[in-house]
């Protein structure tokens, strides 16, 4: 079981989730000799760069071929390997969307897929390179874990829980260094099991990813207006933590969901779904990405506010709504 | 020249037949609702030769990890897999009998099932050669000695993620990865040459990188002497094996109507039976 130390939840946050990959896919190679990582020319984008220098055997470049790298990854899992496939999170979900169907997740094979910079996190590189979409493909397929974490610690530790997992997962990253901490302190995390990070009474925000760190900012501006906000990092899609839910409809009178993905079929739509089939009279409000594709482009931080996904605006939202 | 024990050719020439008329059976279960048995035709005696003369298999224990891997990329043809399978001794002839009837774990493609040996889920074309690929890599990676073969149609070969495992293959070496080309010339809309030509299709796989043998995709002495050839290379070999859909079967033969019939009624298959050497009696 590995450790994590203040110092190093500090240093992991600072260099961010790709190199945070980078780092623990060596130590995951270490402890499992069964690993293998498999790049489609994105070795250094997904950090796997040292990997593949320290273990030449247990890696393979397929080149600019998506498709391909996940059916061989696949094959190779059929044979007892560990794979892990790494990409953009954009190609990953559409580029070889039939692959994950039906190599990974109908054959049910032991491999985890890497989506680095998800939602809008690619900035200026625009919207071919924005994985906007990719929940709402993934969680519509049977076997595939979705994990979708909130800062570097959880992360580290969602990713080693997942090692121990015989099965496909998709593993949703963010871009960009100084990922804001939201786990201070090593935490054991359960795949499918939510953390509720606030207490609060009047609504709940169920966020994953980058904007559990928004919802944290939106919950303390909502407390000096007299509201106290429930804050849960919903960092698995799938299996989605139904008992969190539930128990967020029948205690607080709102639930607001946000995410760095399209409104349609992400987290809001996932937790719709559980609340449509509950007798409550908790209302939603997902907040999202709109169902568009934008014209203008800038910065990650400018994008997000563009679209409401920064505390003020998300405690806007609620406030109007409340 | 690979000497070819002719007591071994007759023997799996005999099966092969046996395994037409089980394909034939197979597909008047499934009658009016269909079945690709033109496909099955073509790829049979490919086949029957590999699982009767070729591939290691133990079927005390389907799951023995040194076993040769075979997996079907175009699994619409899986009515010529489900009978070698049983002929081989690796699926229960009881559970080939409940093809398309009732609930059944066969389906119209191949669902991987390794305790019945089938070693991957295909259907959608184009997956199969890479998932081989994996296959073959694990193999290097553990010093394996088995082998990997994987049939391919010659329409698949339109797949681009084909020629992305091509790649793969011939960048990594893996002499231990065989493909099969069913080169029959038709594909769901058509002759191949017409819907997209593929030719020369010999070159293209050398470009890539492959050891190419063409062989009578019919004649099983020469698939056996082709498969112990590629034993011998420091590349993946394909085998264009040249076929003719629906073989076997005069009406069937070179017919797109029979790529995926519906029409596969009694009296057809009373036809096909005979001549295949076979009546109405050994219809199950």
């Amino acid at each position: 079981m590995v450790k994590y130390s203040k110092k190093v939840i500090k240093e992991l946050n600072e260099i961010g989730f790709r190199d945070t990959f980078g780092r623990e896919i060596i130590n995951i190679g270490k402890t499992y000799p069964n690993t293998v990582v498999i790049a489609a020319d994105l070795s250094d984008a997904t950090r796997v760069t040292k990997f593949s220098e320290k273990f030449p055997y247990n890696f393979i470049q397929v080149g600019i071929a998506e498709q391909n790298m996940i059916s061989i990854a696949s094959g190779l899992s059929l044979n007892g390997k560990m794979c892990f496939c790494t990409t953009f999170a954009s190609f990953a979900s559409l580029r070889c969307c039939e692959q994950v169907r039906d190599d990974i997740c109908y054959q049910n094979t032991n491999v985890k897929i890497i989506g680095i910079d998800s939602g809008v996190s690619t900035g200026y590189l625009g919207i071919t390179h924005y994985g906007l979409e990719d929940i709402a493909i993934m969680r519509s397929f049977a076997n595939l874990t979705i994990i979708s974490p909130c800062d570097c610690l959880s992360f580290a530790k969602l990713l080693w829980e997942e090692t121990k997992h015989n099965g496909p997962a998709y593993i949703r990253l963010s871009g960009g260094k100084n990922i804001p901490i939201i786990y201070e302190k090593d935490y054991k995390f359960k795949i499918g099991k939510s953390v509720t990070l606030k207490e609060g009474k009047d609504i709940t925000i169920i966020a994953t990813g980058l904007m559990v760190s928004k919802a944290l900012d939106a919950s303390s501006i909502l407390r000096t207006r007299g509201i106290e906000a429930r804050v849960i990092d919903m960092h698995t899609i799938k299996p989605l933590d139904f008992a969190a839910i539930k128990k967020a409809a029948g205690e607080t009178n709102l639930i607001v969901t946000v995410e760095e993905h399209v409104l349609t079929g992400g987290l809001g739509s996932a937790v719709a779904e559980v609340i449509a089939e509950l007798d409550t009279n908790s209302r939603l409000i997902r907040i999202g990405l709109p169902d568009k594709f934008i014209s203008k482009f800038g910065s990650h931080e400018l994008l997000l506010k563009r679209y409401g996904l920064t505390g003020n605006n998300i405690a806007d939202s609620i406030i109007k709504n409340f | 020249m690979f000497v070819i024990n002719k007591g071994l050719i007759k023997k799996i020439e005999e099966k092969a037949r046996i395994i037409r008329k089980n394909a034939i059976c197979l597909a008047l279960k499934a009658g009016e609702r269909g079945a690709h048995i033109g496909p099955a035709l073509s790829i049979i005696d490919i086949v029957t030769a590999l699982y009767m003369g070729v591939l290691k298999y133990d079927i005390r224990n389907p799951q023995w990890p040194d076993r040769d891997r075979f997996i079907l990329s175009k699994g619409h043809a899986v009515l010529g897999l489900y009978p070698v399978l049983a002929e081989a001794g690796l699926l229960p002839f009881d559970l080939l009998k409940s093809f398309y009837s009732g609930e059944t774990i066969l389906s119209g493609h191949p669902v991987l099932n390794q305790e019945i040996g089938i070693e991957a889920s295909t259907g959608s074309l184009g997956h199969g050669l890479s998932i081989g690929v994996g296959m073959a890599l694990s193999a290097k990676m553990d010093n394996k000695n088995f082998r990997t073969f994987v049939l391919v149609g010659d329409g698949e070969c339109n797949e681009g993620t084909i020629w992305e495992a091509c790649m793969t293959a011939s960048k990594y070496k893996l002499n231990n990865l065989i493909a099969i080309v069913d080169f029959n010339g038709l594909q769901a809309d058509g002759f191949t040459k017409e819907v997209m030509n593929m030719i020369p299709l010999n070159d293209k796989w050398k470009s890539f990188g492959w050891c190419v043998e063409e062989v009578d995709g019919h004649s099983i002495e020469k698939l056996l002497a082709a498969f112990k050839k590629n034993k011998f290379v420091d590349k993946p070999s394909v085998i264009i094996a040249h076929t003719v859909k629906g073989k076997g079967v005069s009406f069937c033969e070179n017919n797109k109507l029979y790529h995926h019939s519906r029409n596969f009624n009694l009296d057809l298959g009373i036809l096909a039976l005979k001549e295949l050497g076979f009546s109405e009696k050994d219809i199950w």
